[in-house]
């Protein structure tokens, strides 16, 4: 509403939102475009309507728009489930081009019951103190996305694991040890330095390894998930493991 | 043609060097701001793809996102060859995976 609260502003996200929706019906989706651009303009906080721009972008097959819009909109909002599964998505190159409306209007309502579901689970994600080496991975995998989490030491052997898929803890951590290991050495006759980080991107789902001198940490995902907004949780969970071991 | 799609991704900020490698190490293509030398550069990246294929028991397409201190190194496998990346350590990783992607489906429409 306006200063004298009689009648709806023109700029409010809520109008801007109904007036974009309306021209997407339609099938005007440049007017929506540039609706929801101003939209942003006016309220730049609110993370709706980068949303539902980045999604007419991808259903017109404007990847590189979208990609830029939904990456504003993860500077606001990091762990924003909508916006890391669009960008996901877009970087593993999974979304098809739609340009019927109802497949816009069909992925909204999605979209929405994936937001409430979200906030939800954004509430349960904080990290709690923990005592045991195990408390520390099964925190993580409360986290939505991450599958199993295994500690191994430099010759590969097992430290902990906690995994929530069928899969031999051993001689998985030791596989993906002595292939962090071949990157290590590969990456010194490279000249690029030690190596810190490395993701897998594979067809069965994703695994990140960090590595120190003593431990290399292991943590495998589903597919669907987007790497860069897991980093940052997944690296506390490793240096609270160096920590609690007291090692290097 | 191939030479102007890898040029594309080279132009891009904060990647240094790109290289196009068939699956037994040898180089189809390679553009590059940074001088390495590339035939220890191929052999290395087919050796590691290769090794994560052998070991993990994989054989559809796969990408590794190295991080290291003064470079990242990004590999993108495809059935008939490697598309491979340096760049810049704090590039955005997210985009050029984005990209490499789209370079992906540009090469082997072009091979």
């Amino acid at each position: 509403m306006n200063e004298e609260g009689l009648r709806p502003d023109v700029n409010s996200l809520d109008v801007l939102i109904s007036l974009a929706d309306l021209y997407i019906e339609n099938g005007l989706f440049d007017e929506a475009k540039d609706l929801l651009k101003t939209a942003i303009k006016e309220n730049n906080e609110k993370i709706k309507p980068y949303c539902k721009l980045g999604k007419i972008y991808i259903s017109q097959g404007e990847e590189d728009e979208a990609f830029a819009v939904l990456k504003e909109a993860l500077k606001i909002s990091p762990e924003n489930e909508e916006v890391n599964q669009l960008l996901n998505s877009l970087e593993a190159g999974e979304i098809e081009v739609v340009e019927e409306e109802k497949e816009i209007e069909k992925t909204d309502k999605i979209e929405k019951k994936k937001e409430e579901k979200g906030r939800k689970e954004e509430r349960a994600i904080k990290l709690e103190p923990v005592s045991t080496l195990g408390e520390i991975l099964k925190n993580l995998l409360k986290i939505k996305g991450i599958i199993g989490a295994i500690v191994v030491d430099d010759i590969g052997a097992l430290i902990d694991a906690q995994l929530e898929l069928p899969v031999e803890q051993e001689s998985t951590g030791a596989i993906i040890s002595s292939i962090y290991d071949k990157i290590g050495y590969s990456a010194l006759d490279l000249k690029i330095g030690k190596v810190s980080k490395v993701f897998f991107e594979l067809p069965g789902g994703n695994i990140i390894v960090l590595g120190s001198k003593s431990l290399r940490f292991i943590v495998l995902t589903t597919k669907n998930v987007l790497l860069g907004g897991l980093e940052d949780i997944v690296m506390e969970s490793f240096y609270k493991t160096i920590a609690f071991l007291g090692v290097e | 043609m191939i030479k102007a799609i890898i040029q594309k991704i080279v132009s891009l900020d904060g990647i240094l060097s790109c290289y196009i490698i068939d699956r037994e190490g040898e180089i189809i293509e390679y553009v590059g701001k940074k001088k390495l030398d590339e035939f220890i550069v191929s052999a290395i990246i087919a050796s590691i793809s290769q090794e994560l294929s052998t070991q993990m028991d994989i054989k559809n397409n796969f990408s590794i996102t190295i991080m290291a201190e003064e470079n990242n190194l990004f590999i993108v496998t495809h059935k008939d060859f490697v598309l491979a990346v340096f760049t810049d350590p704090k590039i955005d990783t997210g985009k050029i995976r984005f990209e490499l992607r789209k370079g992906v489906k540009a090469i082997s429409e072009e091979l």
